[in-house]
């Protein structure tokens, strides 16, 4: 493999306009290659709209970032098949699918796109499928390990000889769960309804521990994330051997600097409270030394 | 409108039939399927049984093959396929496309299912799975009655809904909070929560229930210890304890029915594999009652209180809900 790439994830929680907009400011500053915009997690999210992505974009566009537009997750009305629609107007940037829905839209139009990690791909077959639907890259799930990237390329390659980048989240809280409820506004007695986004309150997730004090999960809106924050930092050589792109995943500005470990030829020491489990195929919640 | 009733064993599968059902699913006893349980499904030659008896008493049967092919082992997934198509079972259940492929171009004729691991929520991601030639999707629970509506009139591909049992209120097939305690997952091996990773301890006056050493909950003496399900625990957050996800209870969509009816629903279907024969042939026997009932007058339906008592003493907790179908509920 060439030398691992560093793409920044779309922000999957909700912050507020003119914080988006300083966050993308920087972003464009930094050595990260490739940026993901959009809102993936939430289709009552309105802080920004697709406007504001779309002026952001062009900017990372001009400042010679690769830039990628993410789809919503969990589509549950005609209304967010619609603003899909409206998003893959927008031709001149790549797409990610997170949703099968996204994926059909975007071979009926002839378009190419990223498989994002919400899409049940476990095998040579399935990516071999969607290579040929007009998929480029895919975001491996969270829950795969270095061990499972290598088999399914092997199984890729007999298959399939359209060129595939793959990319790894390897930096951040991991999304590991979508649901109809918002976990958010279930802990302020809220129903999802009338939820007044109230996931704004609390831009890095709401943190959940066991009874004894232990970290387990990030709660955020309807997502649920992992308790603690994914790191393969000291794992470069083995994620440069295998994938094509680092996806970094932020939960606020100031971790930004995280992309600048990810870069350099050096081996950042990742802080003991990170995990790394699901890369060496064990518990995610667990750590390789 | 079917009622599809849920097998782990023989024994089961046949209280299904004779209590009424019109169509039962199964799994094969390995991880092919996501209830991929010790002691739990059917081997070959119990396959070739469950096939006749259904087929005997004029009934359908459902074989789930819904956990995705690992890499270079696609022949395993394969071979439970090719086992379901010899003894003419009437429909698949299938979450991976990479089985699904398989099956359009090996058994194009063979009825197929897109089970409700494949998480399809809305009218273009069924429209995706027309080209495999499946016949129905089963939606997953985190759909509102609203949203089914407007899906059931927009789609010409039949629709099944989880009508009652435990309650998954995550988007099926997306979620890998199981493996992120135990390496494990429904969708890697056919299990959330694996039992072998399930250890009850008594602390005191306490009953901790733990999952791979995380401590899932803890229960009083007047507390009916629940099995540690990761998302029915109670967590803290900001010093404030309580079901954070959800609440150990079950799904029952019974006063639901005549609407389901009128929105022409293919299949209503019951959860519990993993359940004893009694739980099947009670639960059946209740829906079937019911279904008759609705179907005779829908206007008129109304819940006899006897199938609500045997429902709840059935349920996780003994307590029911909606689930997402109820908007509030969300």
């Amino acid at each position: 493999m060439s030398k691992l790439k560093v793409a920044v994830g779309p922000v999957l929680f909700l912050w507020q306009k003119t914080y988006l907009e300083q966050f993308y400011n920087k972003v464009m500053l930094s050595e990260a290659e490739c940026v993901y915009l959009g809102e993936t997690v939430c289709g009552k999210r309105r802080l920004s709209r697709l406007n504001d992505y779309l002026v952001w974009a062009e900017k990372l566009a001009k400042a010679g970032k690769e830039v990628v537009l993410s789809s919503l997750t969990l589509l549950e009305s005609s209304a967010q098949l619609q603003d899909l629609k409206r998003l893959s107007q927008h031709k001149q940037y790549l797409f990610e699918a997170n949703d099968l829905s996204a994926v059909q839209l975007l071979y009926q139009l002839g378009l190419p796109f990223v498989i994002g990690p919400a899409i049940n791909v476990y095998n040579g077959y399935t990516l071999a499928k969607f290579a040929k639907m007009g998929a480029v890259r895919w975001v491996m799930p969270v829950e795969l390990s270095k061990d499972w990237l290598l088999a399914l390329q092997q199984e890729y390659a007999q298959l399939c000889d359209l060129p595939m980048q793959y990319e790894v989240f390897s930096y951040g809280y991991l999304p590991l769960a979508y649901s109809a409820r918002c976990f958010t506004a279930r802990y302020y007695n809220l129903a999802k309804d009338q939820c007044e986004l109230i996931c704004q309150k609390h831009p890095s997730g709401l943190i959940t521990q066991s009874q004894e004090g232990q970290a387990l999960f990030n709660l955020n809106g309807i997502q649920t994330m992992s308790g603690h924050i994914y790191n393969l930092c000291e794992d470069k050589a083995s994620l440069s051997d295998v994938a094509d792109v680092a996806r970094l995943s932020f939960h606020n500005m100031d971790e930004l600097s995280w992309i600048e470990h990810f870069v350099s030829d050096e081996v950042y020491q990742r802080p003991s409270e990170h995990i790394n489990g699901f890369w060496h195929q064990i518990a995610g919640i667990q750590c390789q030394l | 409108m079917e009622l599809l009733c849920p097998a782990g064993n023989l024994h089961s599968l046949k209280k299904a039939i004779n209590s009424g059902a019109d169509a039962v699913y199964i799994g094969l006893n390995d991880d092919t399927n996501a209830r991929h349980f010790a002691g739990l499904n059917f081997n070959e030659q119990q396959l070739r049984s469950a096939a006749e008896y259904c087929h005997q008493h004029h009934k359908k049967l459902h074989v789930a093959i819904n956990t995705f092919a690992h890499p270079n082992q696609f022949n395993r997934w394969q071979y439970a396929i090719e086992q379901a198509v010899a003894v003419g079972v009437d429909a698949l259940i299938v979450a991976d496309i990479a089985a699904l492929d398989f099956i359009a171009n090996h058994h194009p004729k063979q009825e197929v299912h897109v089970s409700v691991q494949a998480s399809v929520t809305n009218a273009l991601a069924i429209d995706f799975y027309k080209q495999f030639g499946v016949k129905r999707v089963v939606l997953p629970r985190v759909l509102s009655i609203q949203q089914v509506r407007q899906l059931a009139t927009t789609t010409d591909i039949e629709l099944e809904l989880f009508a009652f049992g435990s309650l998954c209120i995550m988007a099926e097939g997306r979620c890998y909070l199981s493996s992120y305690l135990t390496g494990e997952s429904p969708n890697t091996t056919g299990a959330c929560s694996p039992a072998k990773f399930v250890r009850w301890q008594q602390e005191g006056e306490r009953m901790q229930s733990r999952l791979n050493g995380v401590l899932i909950d803890q229960f009083s003496e007047h507390e009916q210890a629940g099995y540690p399900t990761l998302c029915k625990g109670r967590f803290v957050v900001n010093n404030e304890m309580y079901h954070a996800l959800e609440e150990p209870t079950s799904l029952n969509t019974l006063s639901l029915l005549p609407e389901l009816l009128a929105m022409n629903i293919a299949s209503v279907k019951i959860e519990g594999r993993q359940r004893s024969p009694a739980y099947v042939e009670q639960v059946t026997q209740v829906w079937r009652a019911a279904i008759d009932q609705a179907k005779k007058d829908s206007q008129l339906f109304s819940i006899e209180p006897q199938w609500q008592s045997t429902l709840s003493h059935l349920s996780e907790g003994q307590q029911t809900t909606l689930g997402a179908y109820h908007r509030k509920w969300k």
